[in-house]
């Protein structure tokens, strides 16, 4: 029982930096801006989270570099090109893969293996942690973990109830109808949510390094940053499933330490491929039962520039 | 109103004298349509012809340089890509001279790459998967799938390939070496079949699929090379498998430093595919479904077998690069067999832009950047600065191929004030030719008239037209 409440929360501080990413890639893609570089930005926000914090000696303040830092390094590599020059999107997406590979390798070529995990970030729910199972499992989570999961509850609300969401799912269906019909500013909206996207990207990397891994290492992403695009298919672009999915492929991604720790006869490197293969296996599947029902189509100009939207 | 144009019509041209078209004012390129008049179409006559017909002399304005937006061009992508390519390595060069001794280091990178024979020959061996895993992003590019794990695909090709070197140990020789290329290219294959059939069948999107494979692929060739084919004097946890039989060694070329014999194959496949994909049908259909997957459809083509085939070919080239690497160059399965090959493929593949020649040209440029880079890791540059380098080549080329749209031509244009004049005068005429149309005519002067009225009339509504459109480019 112990174990399963220790990997219970592993696998939920596995999924956090996902889901922060994740929503943050939905917001982009709502507005019909598909950001394939994730991995980089994480890369990014967690090699100069772990940077600051070091120097500062306060994650609060690691946690807020890596996600503006974030926020500016996808504005000027991703936003500029896409959103100014309307160019197609899948190579900045690359671009920001790439050189986030490189720059986060220099950011933090002195800071590799510096333990930053702190406890003091750490926030216990009232009222639950009397409660004896939800005390281990619910109750007791670095503040990041919740807000992770607040934020796409409140993009949901955001979408269904507001009338600023609503022109953001207009812009993501039909930029030029939206700038036309709607008196929208398309690319000033757009540059925005790309900077929003970028911030929750690093956010999501800096809780990464600052919080769940507690260091930087050049593989500390370690593909996450694809998996969290993966997040926002399974998702199907309804915001809530982002929870669910984040947690799901979190849950891959701890199998690894979990079957080190219950002696399972399976090589290590075999359960090092789990997640990988899990999120391919995932999403075929979900894709096989969204052809069937008919389902899970994106917003119709993802992908595409205001100029080709034209 | 009726009398008052029949009559500057008479000063003017002559009764039913036809009119140039509009369209031919100011675009050499157009003919007039139908009006039996060949119209000069030099700057001066059009500025002739304007006043003859409107009284209007200023409509046509001098030469002026303008930005005009129209079609993507290769050729000027491409000049704009060998642009970015020099921006790139100049910020290098200046990265470099802010950080180490820059005359060190070159001396050391033209003993290493093009100064020395040996040189000469670790140069191939940078280039030669290169050209490889960057038509393994090319050939489904021209589908508009990425196949972004080409560096999964190459480890791939090189574990069944090992694998058959150690199972057919016995052979030895030239049978060998073809059994372990063709076992390649199915181990790439076979790593890239789960996202084509996905692609394929369920749209299921390709980047994340082949990215995650690829992601795999490396436990994978980590179990076998720490488990059943551990090296096994290697001591202290390095990853290295035992040597493959040396009868599976790729013989070099009986050339003064021994280029490798490899980069022949390499330069062959790149060739056989830019012959193949130019002039076979599996080209043309590749294009065909290049410019849109809808039209395919339309057309009848095959889409999903075009897909598979495409991705399935890919991995296979992939995973070839992998073995030659194997056999020519390591001679056993590392981590360390690929310098990021399947990654930088993809720079080399979107610098080049579906053509095999730009393969050859962007590989051995990527390559030349990969042998700075390493001479450089030497003095304390980080290695992943490489990556650095093909991110802003791959952002400089797609603001490239942006930028190529436009063209700065110097062109007669219509100034704002004369379109205006232009609209008004065109308005009038308009006008004119209804008033006509609705008098009760007998005469044949008045017929004629008419005649002439309605040709102006359509003339200067066409002229309306192509004012508004001109002010409205500007």
């Amino acid at each position: 029982m112990h174990l399963f409440e220790v990997y219970f929360a592993a696998a939920v501080l596995a999924g956090t930096p996902l889901m922060l990413a994740g929503t943050g890639e939905l917001l982009g893609e709502m507005l019909g801006m598909l950001n394939i570089g994730v991995e980089g930005l994480m890369l990014i926000g967690a090699s100069s989270a772990v940077v600051v914090t070091v120097k500062s000696q306060s994650p609060e303040m690691g946690l807020l570099a890596g996600s503006l830092i974030g926020g500016l390094y996808l504005l000027v590599f991703y936003g500029i090109p896409v959103v100014g020059f309307g160019t197609e999107q899948v190579l900045p997406g690359f671009a920001v893969w790439f050189i986030g590979l490189g720059l986060s390798q220099g950011i933090g070529a002195h800071y590799e293996d510096i333990a930053v995990r702190s406890k003091s970030t750490i926030v216990t729910l009232p009222l639950l942690d009397r409660v004896p199972v939800l005390k281990e499992i619910v109750a007791s989570y670095p503040w990041p973990v919740y807000l992770a999961v607040i934020l796409p509850i409140v993009v949901w609300w955001f979408f269904a109830m507001t009338r600023h969401g609503r022109n953001m799912r207009a812009i993501g269906e039909d930029p030029v109808a939206a700038a036309a019909g709607g008196g929208i500013n398309v690319r000033g909206w757009r540059s925005l949510y790309v900077f929003i996207n970028g911030c929750l990207g690093g956010f999501g990397g800096a809780v990464l390094a600052v919080i769940v891994l507690g260091e930087w290492g050049p593989d500390a992403v370690a593909g996450r940053g694809f998996i969290a695009l993966a997040v926002v298919l399974f998702s199907a672009w309804r915001p809530l499933r982002i929870i669910a999915g984040s947690y799901i492929f979190g849950l891959l991604l701890i199998l690894v330490s979990l079957g080190g720790a219950l002696a399972w006869p399976i090589p290590s490197a075999f359960l090092s491929m789990v997640p990988y293969m899990g999120v391919i296996g995932i999403l075929v599947l979900w894709a096989y039962l969204s052809h069937q029902r008919g389902i899970g189509y994106g917003p119709a100009a993802l992908g595409m520039s205001l100029e080709e939207s034209k | 109103m009726l009398r008052k144009s029949k009559g500057r019509e008479k000063d003017d041209k002559g009764v039913g004298g036809s009119y140039p078209d509009i369209a031919t004012i100011g675009n050499p390129n157009l003919h007039g349509s139908g009006t039996g008049n060949v119209v000069n179409n030099t700057d001066r006559n059009s500025v002739k012809d304007c006043k003859k017909l409107f009284g209007i002399g200023i409509a046509v304005d001098c030469k002026q340089w303008r930005l005009i937006a129209g079609e993507e061009s290769q050729t000027r992508s491409l000049v704009f890509r060998v642009v970015s390519l020099c921006i790139v390595i100049t910020i290098a060069a200046l990265y470099l001279v802010l950080t180490v001794n820059i005359p060190d280091v070159l001396g050391q990178v033209l003993d290493q790459s093009f100064g020395t024979a040996a040189g000469l020959s670790e140069f191939a061996i940078l280039a030669t998967p290169l050209f490889l895993t960057a038509l393994a992003v090319s050939v489904p590019l021209r589908l508009g799938l990425w196949n972004v794990g080409g560096e999964g695909q190459f480890f791939a090709g090189a574990w069944l390939a090992s694998g058959v070197a150690f199972g057919l140990s016995h052979m030895t020789g030239g049978l060998l070496i073809v059994f372990m290329l063709m076992a390649g290219a199915v181990g790439g294959g076979l790593c890239v079949a789960i996202p084509a059939l996905a692609k394929a069948y369920l749209n299921v999107n390709e980047i994340i699929t082949s990215l995650m494979l690829d992601l795999a692929i490396v436990y994978w060739v980590d179990y076998w090379i720490s488990g059943p084919w551990h090296y096994n004097l290697s001591q202290g946890g390095v990853l290295e498998s035992r040597f493959i039989p040396a009868g599976s060694w790729l013989p070099a070329l009986p050339i003064d430093g021994g280029i490798d014999s490899g980069l022949l194959l390499s330069l062959g496949i790149v060739m056989v595919f830019g012959v193949a994909l130019k002039y076979t049908k599996i080209g043309y259909t590749s294009r065909m479904a290049g410019s849109g997957l809808g039209l395919c459809r339309y057309a009848g083509m095959p889409i999903r077998k075009a897909v598979i085939t495409a991705m399935l070919v890919a991995g296979g080239l992939a995973g070839i690069a992998g073995t030659l690497q194997l056999i020519a160059v390591s001679h056993q399965l590392t981590p360390a067999l690929s310098n990021n090959t399947g990654y930088l493929g993809i720079a080399v593949a979107v610098l080049a832009g579906s053509s095999a020649l730009g393969i050859l040209i962007m590989g051995i440029a990527v390559a030349a950047v990969l042998a700075v880079g390493q001479v450089a890791q030497i003095y304390g540059v980080p290695a992943e600065g490489v990556f650095v380098l093909m991110g802003l080549l791959l952002l400089l080329s797609v603001l490239a191929t942006v930028l190529s749209r436009y063209r700065l031509i110097r062109r007669i244009g219509i100034s704002g004030q004369g379109a205006e004049k232009i609209r008004e005068r065109g308005r009038s005429l308009i006008s004119l030719g209804k008033d006509i149309n609705e008098h009760e005519v007998g005469h044949d002067a008045e017929a004629r008239a008419v005649r002439d009225a309605e040709g102006r009339s359509q003339v200067a509504s066409r002229m309306v037209g192509k004012a508004e459109q001109v002010s409205g480019n500007e």
